[in-house]
């Protein structure tokens, strides 16, 4: 009955969908904003969270046709994680110091957290050598650095 | 396996057929567990069925004092490798705030964190459920489906540094994490639950069975003596964060602060020499000179600057943001600083009053005394304290007013929705404020009812700690006793609202001018003051003064449960 009578409640709301896909390249742009839905779909949306595609699990990575790094020394988490994290990696070492760094640090089994990222801040040019870097050559570099 | 005593029988939500051994599983507990049984242990065993469904192997093993090696679950690769990608020894319970936006946000959201290490939150996975839709689906259709379970409800796994772009980043919602107090085997329990419920479905309800109320379901597996998912008939995420508080299930909070919060908490914090230089910088849309500054000061700008680039530039084209990014970010990298910049946290959502409410109020409308009940069983009113809420936010449902005058018992008003957004204006961001609300009303004039709608648009600012707003807009009522049945007016309206220590205050103007006379109706002053008693309590007096010199004058008592 509950249900019923909100229903025609849920369908005047105003509202906009959370949820935009994964937008995901091979170089800076993560922070982008993915494919939007319609305006109507963002008027009306939502009363879901919802999500459409079957992402069950992590981003894929290499399947996008970036070139991968030289080194394989470094796990394929490490890669997955500097190809989503593209521009909030670049954030960090810019400033030397941040979560991105630090969860980096982690992945590569770095103990001291504020030499690694004040070391990368000193080598920023060099990791992030222009606007068109790819996830592989930040990876490459930053193994080089250490 | 989420059984649940319905109104008929006890049967589980999980309605994919995937999920059940025996064939009426989903209705028939007993049916399922001795399927269960024959699948592991009887001549007519299934083969893997243990790297299928751990979770459940392992209980039933641990209940007939079965050794679980026999089990072999070292052998299930996708198992394992799934454990590998989880592997966690803590877990939280992860809750993006409110926000005005829709209907899923505006009750806030519940996601669980399986965490390794404070350093690696951002590698740690997320799991979160929610309805998977058909991006064909308009509005209309969207809003049906998810309240009456046609779109099937996922859980979805994310390594959580997504969730952060999409709750912090893009929605600009602050995001309270909140650790549970589980044991490492209580984990475990949960990790395998996962395990067996990740591909698959169940019909999501927005109401009901939506995403909060499914990953409590998550915790009732680490915990099963606690029947969390019992006790609700509808719930909203904050109510199952202070159920998980109430059975000593939340251990610490942290505060993550949203883009905007951020950047916000910057310019309110920069001297005003950085302050002047930030703000030109704005209106020109690029860095203006700064050479004066120290490098700390240099580095409160340029930091702002590198939010301020992303936020502005991610919704346009991508060449154009990477080009300014990795321009200021060159800038930023040659300057040495220690500067961080915390937010304050505001006050904990699980100590903001609970989310149905009752006030029983006596008063006298213009001579004449009355009792009077209100009810609404979600969420949070202009009225009541913003502790925990999202400050000039409104939202209830199913607002009942009931009034007892002499011998004369009359529903006063039924919301069926009523809502403000009053987001002030500030230095950063213009957002529109608005209201909407529709229902049936008693008409006094014709002693009937009416059904209403009231949709509004303005703006709020910040004035002097509080939030004053104006809103315009048209109201149509339907009533038979008006020509063609309806009337519309415009609605003005307007106040201001402010809260210090225990007491909340609101004062208001509003006035209708009928569109096709002129009239003026409801032209009315209203002033409400609300002081908090504590412990769900709080006492409310409420004076209304018409310009045509009526008034209606009450005070009582509001309860939150």
């Amino acid at each position: 009955m509950k249900k019923i009578a909100f229903i025609a409640i849920s369908t005047f709301m105003v509202a906009s969908l959370s949820y935009a896909e994964g937008n995901i390249g091979c170089g800076l742009g993560t922070q982008v904003l993915g494919e939007q839905d319609s305006t109507l779909m963002q008027v009306f949306a939502a009363t879901t969270n919802g999500t459409s595609g079957n992402q069950t699990f992590g981003i894929s990575s290499g399947t996008l046709g970036c070139k991968k790094p030289e080194k394989f020394v470094y796990n394929e988490q490490v890669n997955k994680f500097v190809q989503a994290n593209m521009d909030t990696l670049a954030v960090d070492i810019a400033k030397g110091q941040g979560e991105t760094i630090n969860n980096l640090a982690y992945l590569v089994g770095v103990q001291d957290t504020v030499a690694f990222a004040k070391k990368l801040q000193s080598q920023f040019d060099v990791i992030y050598s222009s606007e068109n870097v790819e996830y592989s050559d930040v990876v490459d570099a930053i193994h080089a650095s250490i | 396996m989420h059984y649940n005593k319905g109104l008929a029988n006890t049967r589980s939500l999980i309605d994919d057929k995937d999920f059940f051994i025996s064939e009426n599983g989903k209705y028939d507990k007993y049916a399922e567990l001795q399927a269960l049984y024959n699948a592991l242990y009887s001549d007519n065993k299934i083969d893997n069925i243990a790297c299928k469904f751990p979770a459940r192997s392992i209980f039933l093993a641990t209940h007939l004092n079965l050794p679980i090696e026999s089990l072999n679950l070292s052998e299930c690769t996708d198992l394992n490798d799934f454990l590998q990608q989880i592997a966690s020894n803590k877990v939280s319970i992860i809750f993006p705030f409110y926000q005005m936006n829709g209907p899923a946000s505006m009750f806030g959201h519940t996601l669980i964190r399986f965490d390794n290490s404070d350093d690696s939150l951002l590698t740690s996975s997320a799991v979160t459920y929610s309805a998977d839709y058909n991006k064909k689906d308009n509005g209309f259709t969207y809003a049906l489906k998810g309240t009456t379970g046609l779109y099937q409800g996922r859980y979805q796994i994310l390594p959580y540094h997504e969730k952060i772009k999409e709750y912090d980043n893009m929605n600009q919602r602050d995001i309270w994490e909140y650790e549970l107090n589980l044991s490492h085997d209580e984990i475990e329990k949960m990790i395998y639950h996962v395990y067996e419920i990740k591909d698959i479905w169940s019909r999501y309800y927005f109401f009901d069975e939506n995403c909060s109320y499914n990953i409590l379901f998550l915790i009732e597996a680490a915990k099963p003596t606690l029947h969390l998912t019992d006790q609700f008939l509808w719930v909203t995420p904050i109510d199952t964060l202070v159920l998980l508080k109430e059975n000593g299930l939340i251990s610490t909070t942290n505060f993550r602060a949203s883009q905007s919060s951020r950047m916000l908490n910057m310019l309110e914090k920069m001297d005003k020499k950085v302050y002047l230089i930030a703000t030109d910088s704005m209106k020109n849309g690029e860095l203006a000179d700064y050479q004066s500054l120290t490098d700390d000061e240099k580095a409160t700008l340029i930091d702002f600057w590198i939010e301020y680039i992303m936020f502005t530039y991610r919704s346009q084209d991508r060449k154009v943001y990477i080009s300014k990014l990795y321009n200021v970010l060159l800038i930023r990298s040659k300057i040495h600083s220690d500067n961080v910049y915390s937010v304050k946290t505001p006050i904990n959502p699980l100590e903001g009053h609970k989310t149905s409410r009752v006030k029983m109020s006596s008063g006298s409308d213009n001579g004449k005394k009355y009792f009077e009940l209100n009810w609404h069983p979600a969420i949070h009113n202009l009225e009541d304290s913003d502790n925990g809420y999202l400050a000039g936010s409104s939202f209830m449902f199913a607002d009942t007013t009931i009034r007892y005058y002499e011998n004369d018992l009359i529903l006063d008003k039924f919301s069926f929705v009523d809502i403000y957004s009053l987001a002030p204006v500030n230095v950063l961001f213009n957002p529109v404020s608005w209201k909407v609300s529709f229902g049936i009303e008693h008409n006094d004039d014709y002693n009937n009812y009416s059904f209403f709608l009231r949709p509004a648009v303005g703006k709020a600012f910040n004035y002097f700690g509080g939030i004053g707003y104006g809103l315009i807009g048209v109201a149509s009522e339907a009533n038979d006793n008006y020509l063609n049945n309806s009337s519309f007016n415009l609605d003005i309206d307007t106040g201001y609202i402010f809260e210090k220590k225990k007491y909340k205050l609101l004062i208001s103007y509003n006035r209708f001018i009928n569109l096709a006379s002129d009239d003026i109706y409801n032209n009315k002053f209203k002033f409400v003051t609300t002081y908090n008693l504590g412990s769900n309590k709080a006492l409310n007096l409420k004076y209304e003064w018409s310009l045509d010199d009526r008034y209606d004058a009450q005070g009582g008592l509001m309860f939150y449960y």
